[in-house]
């Protein structure tokens, strides 16, 4: 008894559960003085619910079939409504992908150009638009004129010229 | 053998094979989730959970392991699921229980049924020391097998069964309780 009480003990100062496995294995298991203080194989089965004692269970293979039958045609109509799906996905990717490449364009075409950008060709922009010349004139007769801008400047130069 | 020849004859599209399966472990199966559950309710739903996993999941398994040990590993599984629901559903109507408990008392417990007292020192034990009792006691499983339904090691399995057979030990010593079914 206090050989079992001796063992017990060591069995719980140490938490690890490999150290306890090893001491179960190699002493508890077959020392008769500890296997005393566990209940034996056959008086736990007389607490235990036996194969022989659990009564009619010709419902469980006709249930199962019928969940497995349900399952299997749920499975079918998936398979089949797929291509459907499928083809619905790709109409709904190629139409998302227009969509993405006309709005590129789109903004690629309408864009402003920066303020910085050199009036050479290119679109008025609204600061030009401010600067109008309508009439230079050289000893009241209409003079010869040219307006340009130096690049990568916003000096604006005017020049006149008498007519000849 | 017979087991990986039912699975092989399914796997070729012979669904009705399964049944010699179900047929051959039922009683069993039905008996391990009654014992790690309580009831037979539950442990009925269980049963077909487990049975409808096993054939969706057939392809799965791996013939050189032991059919047997892979079953019991799903059904543990599932009881657990179960007894988690459980467990948060109690927690749920814990407050109503407690107060109207006080009213109730008298008719809770009945010692007198065999099953009932089972039942009860059985509840002293956890799912996996329950299992692990089980498994030991009616399908005469090695610590090793247990650590495969378990999915742990055999060591840790060796504790559980361990743990569960003292615990038992001492609480029919504590109350003077007899297994004697005469």
């Amino acid at each position: 008894m206090g050989h079992s009480i001796l063992i017990e003990f060591i069995y719980r100062i140490f938490p690890f559960r490999s150290w306890k496995g090893w001491l179960l294995r190699h002493h508890m298991e077959g020392c008769p003085g500890c296997r005393k203080r566990l209940v034996s194989r056959e008086e736990a089965r007389l607490l235990l619910v036996q194969a022989d004692e659990v009564g009619d269970l010709n419902r469980l293979w006709p249930s199962i079939k019928e969940r497995l039958g349900e399952k299997a045609k749920k499975d079918e109509k998936n398979l089949s409504s797929k291509p459907a799906m499928a083809k619905m996905w790709r109409l709904a990717a190629a139409a998302v992908a227009i969509l993405l490449i006309a709005a590129g364009v789109n903004f690629w075409l309408l864009r402003k150009p920066r303020p910085d950008t050199p009036l050479q060709g290119g679109p008025i922009s609204a600061e030009t638009e401010q600067v109008q010349i309508h009439y230079v004139k050289i000893d009241n007769e209409p003079a010869q004129t040219f307006i340009f801008q130096p690049r990568d400047s916003n000096i604006i130069i005017v020049w006149a010229g008498k007519n000849l | 053998m017979e087991d990986n020849d039912w699975i092989t004859a399914c796997l070729r599209g012979n669904g009705e094979e399964f049944k010699k399966i179900v047929d051959k472990y039922k009683a069993c199966v039905m008996a391990v989730a009654m014992n790690i559950l309580g009831n037979r309710e539950d442990a009925e739903d269980v049963c077909q959970e487990t049975f409808i996993q096993i054939f969706r999941n057939l392809e799965y398994f791996d013939a050189r392991l032991s059919f047997r040990s892979w079953l019991y590993a799903i059904l543990f599984h599932r009881c657990l699921d179960v007894l988690k629901k459980k467990r948060r559903f109690r927690n749920l109507t814990s407050k109503v229980r407690n107060e109207s408990s006080g009213r109730f008392a008298s008719q809770a417990y009945n010692p007198e049924e065999k099953r009932q007292l089972s039942q009860h020192i059985l509840k002293q034990l956890s799912p996996k020391e329950r299992t692990a009792l089980c498994l030991w006691a009616n399908e005469g499983f090695t610590a090793v097998e247990i650590s495969e339904v378990l999915r742990c090691s055999e060591s840790t399995a060796r504790v559980y069964l361990f743990n569960a057979r003292r615990k038992i030990r001492q609480f029919l010593e504590k109350s003077h309780g007899t297994l004697d079914p005469h």
